[in-house]
């Protein structure tokens, strides 16, 4: 007999157990007062089928690993959607008719969801084709994807702010991005010429990383208020200014505060990029004749690359988090929901602007890796 | 064919003009708020009224902190926002004499407040909401049924007699002067350390929501006079007879330029604000937050049931 | 040829360089020696204006250097480092098209050339044009170093230690592959080296220097004989006799042999060495050894013998590693061209 697959097994063992004793979901009167917990048996009959599917999974975990991957490969995929439409069952027959109630996930659904990510990690580990393996990963995503824009998802709290909030959370979405992309446009203006200069002068550096190491510090809110003085000022003396968008509060303010924070990741990537390339590829062009901008274009450059890209990605993914900060000065995003939410308390108008921000910054993360990757000459890989 | 070619063509430039002229006369308007939900909801209402008014309105809603929007005001980048007298005079008139005394005064709290920023900012205050958004004690009202609590004069008595009481509040709320331990002195009680639970940087919600749901032992909350939490919650507010707190009722402030420019913001806004009292702005609040409705959704539909909009 | 007058450098108070006059002969070797900080390297990389001169002139084929742009000037001289300095981005192709590339060539004419290179110092072109420099052997980096050099065909050619970073073995080889390329190319060369048996085989003429002076200039022979100076004897160290041997070739004090056929290996003639129809080395003949068919010892040629081109100096440690009186002298090929004796070897000194 082959070892059984521990992951897969650790995760059915898991699910199953917190199926059985922990809630699944929790039901408040309203947005605000605490909540109970409801154990999905307790919710209705067919509960016992994910109990079943998991049983399932974790006895496939014993199988050998030709018959053992694509059943795991299934049950996982099987697990997750037969689980995402129990939650959306039982959460509108939770909540019933009531306007004010709201519905959330508890500890066993999340654990379920881990645990069906378990198995389908498992299967991905012993599958060979890269079809398969690529079915394997989005089949269920895909699905889920359908399930939330078909409404099956709808009485859960978070889809419920969602849909009070839906004429201003696709603009906060829009207004995050551009804020975000703005932002690394101008921190990568400033920031790359300004590691460039550092790599090439030492008294620079020291000065560049010291002074960029100081603008960090600085309070958001604080850097925030105090940019709207001068910025006031500018768009007093030079009114021309209001017809490109930029005011004293709002768009101008925030990416300005941005880029300060974006600035020191692409500025660092550039000096560490630079400074990497070996002292003697560079003797050894000068000595050939290459000019500077020559030496520059085709051997320092694209050596420093990854490490500008790198740089470039911390960046990115810090300015889709920091972004959030701007709706403190009026420029909206997503901000103005986490903020919104926390100052009454509601944890679901959090979430409603917390997640897209996560999921914004994993595929920002996920985006630049793919570029790095491209970018690494093959000689170096 | 010429003829109504010119014809068509004349009056098409005539609707142009004239529509011109109306955008003209009403203009652009910035119009801002700060953070929380009542004044993102009130924000909005004075949004609806002036668009319905044929105004052109940049909303820049919310805009910021208190510090973020007042300034945002001063500098010239919003026109409008809704602002508390108690707020004002806490914050904006550091070195102006204060009647002492006046704050708690929501009359004579309004025209300081009124006289001083005209004259030291020019920013013009128009009608305020006749709801204090102050600073109170909320208590469950199981335990106001019980023991017969209605006031804070009963509920230090209560105290004072040995009842078991734990407030739960932020950190400003129990070290600013004018907060809690105006209470204290104004009612003649006093909290021992163990007797007060503290949040920093929390807000009424949170605090509330602890002391419905008895979270340390609490069952005294921080809470603001005009929140829509208090009664789904299953609290209520200890009245304030002796004045201890300043009192804070919102009323919009306009930059004194474009009052000048525009007296009919006035005329619109007033009557919109005199009909805020307490328990309406209580269940506007409570339409925010408990049922989770956007501020503008809220705005608009209270507007509209009162015929401001049609 | 190059030609360096009162050529010198200084950093603040500090001179590295002083007054130094050199002249090297277009076709000719010279070997820049000396303990670190001497300022070879600095005189080196003063000839491609990699340094500045402070002072002074350098001609480079009678045009002073300093009337081009320095980009230009570098582009008319091959230059390899003891590093490499290989561009680990680029192909071993694209790096020895650098400079080729950069004096604006065809492609056609580019790709002959690096093939042509490849070719010359012995790499398989279909195997290691696309390869990156990561997968290549120190060796066969400092090769592709060499043909970068090359590349454009200069006729100046700068080395600074560029077989420094290999193993003894390496360098010996890739020392023997340059004198070889040399006597085809006539590069007119400045070669830097701490290592004094290195200038000794390589150069036509060494310049030994100290403290940024000039301390003798001449032949390996010539400073052998007569160093000019304590410093220069007690640089080239106490064995000049042996070093002297570094000087003369194989070739010039072989004697003949014939070599017995395989098949008529019971003949017994008066050689020891055995080679086959073609006359290439096989083995040899142990004469204590009376049955003849015992008697026969099988080896590769390449185990047991010299070239014609190798210095008496390498054949004589070669002897005394296999334990031979006499060594067996072949061409590229193996074929056996003549012997050499241990009294040969020695006697190769008295004919300086």
């Amino acid at each position: 007999m082959t070892n059984p697959n521990r992951i897969a097994l650790l995760g059915c063992l898991l699910a199953v157990s917190s199926l059985v004793w922990l809630p699944f979901l929790e039901l408040k009167a309203n947005r605000l007062v605490a909540g109970s917990g409801r154990r999905l048996l307790e919710l209705g009959a067919a509960g016992w089928w994910l109990v079943g599917l998991l049983l399932l999974a974790g006895s496939s975990a014993f199988l050998i690993p030709r018959f053992r991957a694509p059943a795991l490969a299934i049950l996982g995929n099987l697990v997750f959607i037969v689980g995402i439409v129990l939650i959306g069952l039982d959460a509108s027959k939770l909540l019933g008719s009531s306007t004010l109630a709201r519905v959330s996930l508890a500890p066993a659904a999340w654990l379920m969801l881990v645990s069906s990510s378990f198995l389908i990690f498992a299967a991905l580990n012993d599958l060979k084709n890269i079809w398969l393996k690529r079915l394997t990963s989005s089949v269920g995503i895909l699905v889920f994807l359908v399930i939330l824009l078909t409404g099956g998802l709808s009485s859960l709290s978070v889809i419920r702010e969602y849909q009070t909030r839906l004429d201003t959370f696709w603009l906060e979405v829009g207004r995050h991005l551009g804020l975000a992309i703005w932002a690394l446009f101008t921190s990568s203006l400033f920031g790359l010429p300004l590691g460039f200069w550092a790599a090439r002068s030492k008294r620079f550096e020291g000065f560049i990383l010291g002074f960029s190491g100081l603008l960090q510090t600085i309070p958001s809110l604080a850097l925030l208020a105090l940019l709207i003085t001068p910025f006031s000022a500018l768009v007093r003396a030079f009114p021309i200014l209001e017809s490109f968008g930029i005011r004293g509060i709002g768009f101008a303010p925030a990416i300005t505060a941005l880029t300060v924070y974006g600035l020191l990741p692409i500025a660092r990537g550039v000096l560490n990029g630079l400074k990497a390339v070996p002292e003697t590829a560079l003797e050894a062009g000068r000595g050939m004749g290459m000019t500077s901008v020559q030496l520059f274009l085709s051997v320092e450059f694209p050596l420093a690359l990854g490490l500008i890209l790198n740089g470039i990605r911390t960046s990115a993914v810090q300015l889709v988090g920091l972004s959030t900060l701007s709706s403190l000065i009026g420029a909206g995003g997503l901000g103005v929901f986490i903020f919104g939410g926390l100052g009454s308390a509601a944890n679901d108008l959090v979430l409603l602007g917390a997640i897209p921000v996560l999921v914004l910054a994993v595929l920002t993360d996920a985006g630049f890796r793919t570029l790095e990757q491209a970018s690494i000459p093959k000689g170096l890989r | 064919m010429n003829r109504k070619r010119m014809q068509s063509l004349g009056l098409i430039l005539a609707v142009t003009l004239t529509s011109l002229a109306l955008a003209q006369q009403k203009g652009t308007v910035a119009i801002g708020s700060k953070l929380d939900s009542e004044g993102q909801l009130l924000g909005q209402m004075m949004r609806l009224t002036l668009e319905h008014a044929g105004f052109t309105v940049k909303a820049q809603i919310p805009t910021g902190n208190t510090f973020v929007t007042r300034k945002a005001l001063i500098e010239g980048q919003i026109d409008i926002y809704p602002e508390y007298t108690g707020s004002a005079i806490n914050n904006f008139f550091k070195g102006q004499k204060i009647p002492d005394g006046a704050p708690s005064r929501a009359a004579q709290s309004f025209a300081i407040v009124k006289t001083l920023d005209l004259k030291l900012n020019n920013v013009a205050w128009l009608e305020r909401a006749p709801a204090n958004n102050t600073f109170a004690v909320a208590i469950p009202i199981t335990l106001a049924t019980r023991e017969g609590l209605k006031s804070l004069v009963n509920l230090a008595a209560y105290v004072n007699k040995g009842g078991v009481l734990k407030v739960v509040g932020s950190q400003e709320f129990f070290e600013r002067s004018d907060a809690f331990p105006s209470f204290e002195k104004a009612y003649g009680f006093k909290l021992k350390a163990d007797q007060k639970v503290v949040i920093a940087g929390a807000t009424t919600t949170q605090t509330e929501q602890a002391a419905a749901s008895n979270t340390d032992g609490a069952n005294a909350a921080m809470a603001y006079g005009t929140d829509g939490a208090i009664a789904a919650l299953g609290l209520v507010v200890m009245t304030d007879p002796k004045g201890a707190q300043p009192v804070y009722q919102p009323a919009p402030t306009v930059r004194g330029e474009v009052l000048k420019k525009y007296p009919e913001i006035a005329g619109l806004l007033n009557p919109i604000f005199k009909g805020l009292t307490l328990p309406v702005l209580q269940n506007l609040n409570r339409q925010i937050d408990l049922e989770g409705k956007a501020p503008l959704d809220v705005a608009r539909t209270y507007l509209a049931s009162k015929g401001f909009l049609k | 040829m190059i030609d360096l007058k009162n050529v010198g450098k200084k950093y603040g108070t500090t001179t590295a360089v002083n007054d130094l006059s050199l002249e090297v002969k277009t076709g000719e070797i010279c070997v820049l020696i000396g303990p670190s900080g001497c300022g070879k390297t600095t005189t080196l990389k003063m000839i491609n204006r990699l340094i500045e001169p402070s002072s002074g002139q350098i001609l480079i084929d009678g045009r002073d250097s300093s009337s081009l742009k320095p980009f230009e000037l570098r582009r008319g001289i091959g230059y390899a480092i003891q590093s490499v300095g290989l561009f680990p981005h680029l192909t071993v192709f694209e790096n020895i098209a650098v400079v080729p590339k950069l004096l604006g060539w065809q492609k056609p004419k580019i790709q002959a050339r690096v093939m042509e290179l490849l070719e010359l110092i012995g790499l398989d072109p279909n195997r290691y044009a696309d390869a990156y420099p990561k997968a290549l052997s120190g060796g066969q980096a400092q090769r592709v170093g060499v043909a970068r050099a090359l590349a454009a065909d200069p006729k100046v050619l700068l080395f600074d230690e560029p077989f420094g970073a290999v193993d003894p073995l390496t360098r010996e080889r890739l020392q023997n592959e340059f004198l070889g390329l040399q006597q085809r190319l006539k590069k007119t060369v400045v070669f830097v080296t701490h290592d004094i048996d290195e200038a000794i085989k390589l150069s036509d003429r060494i310049a030994i220097m100290k403290d940024g002076k000039l301390e003798q200039y001449a032949t390996p022979e010539q400073m052998l004989e007569q160093p000019a100076n304590a410093f220069v004897r007690d640089f080239i160290g106490a064995d000049r006799g042996l070093k002297r041997l570094a000087r003369v070739f194989v070739r010039d004090v072989m004697r003949p042999s014939a070599g017995v056929k395989l098949e008529d290996q019971n003949l017994r003639t008066s050689s020891v060495f055995v080679v086959d129809s073609g006359g290439v080395l096989r083995g040899w003949l142990d004469p204590k050894v009376s049955a003849a068919q015992d008697a026969f010892s099988a080896h590769q040629w390449q185990d047991i013998s010299v070239f014609e081109n190798t210095n008496v100096r390498e054949a004589l440690s070669r002897m005394i590693s296999l334990g031979f009186q006499v060594l067996p002298v072949v061409n590229g090929a193996g074929v056996l061209k003549g012997e050499l004796s241990l009294e040969q070897a020695m006697s190769a000194k008295g004919n300086l």
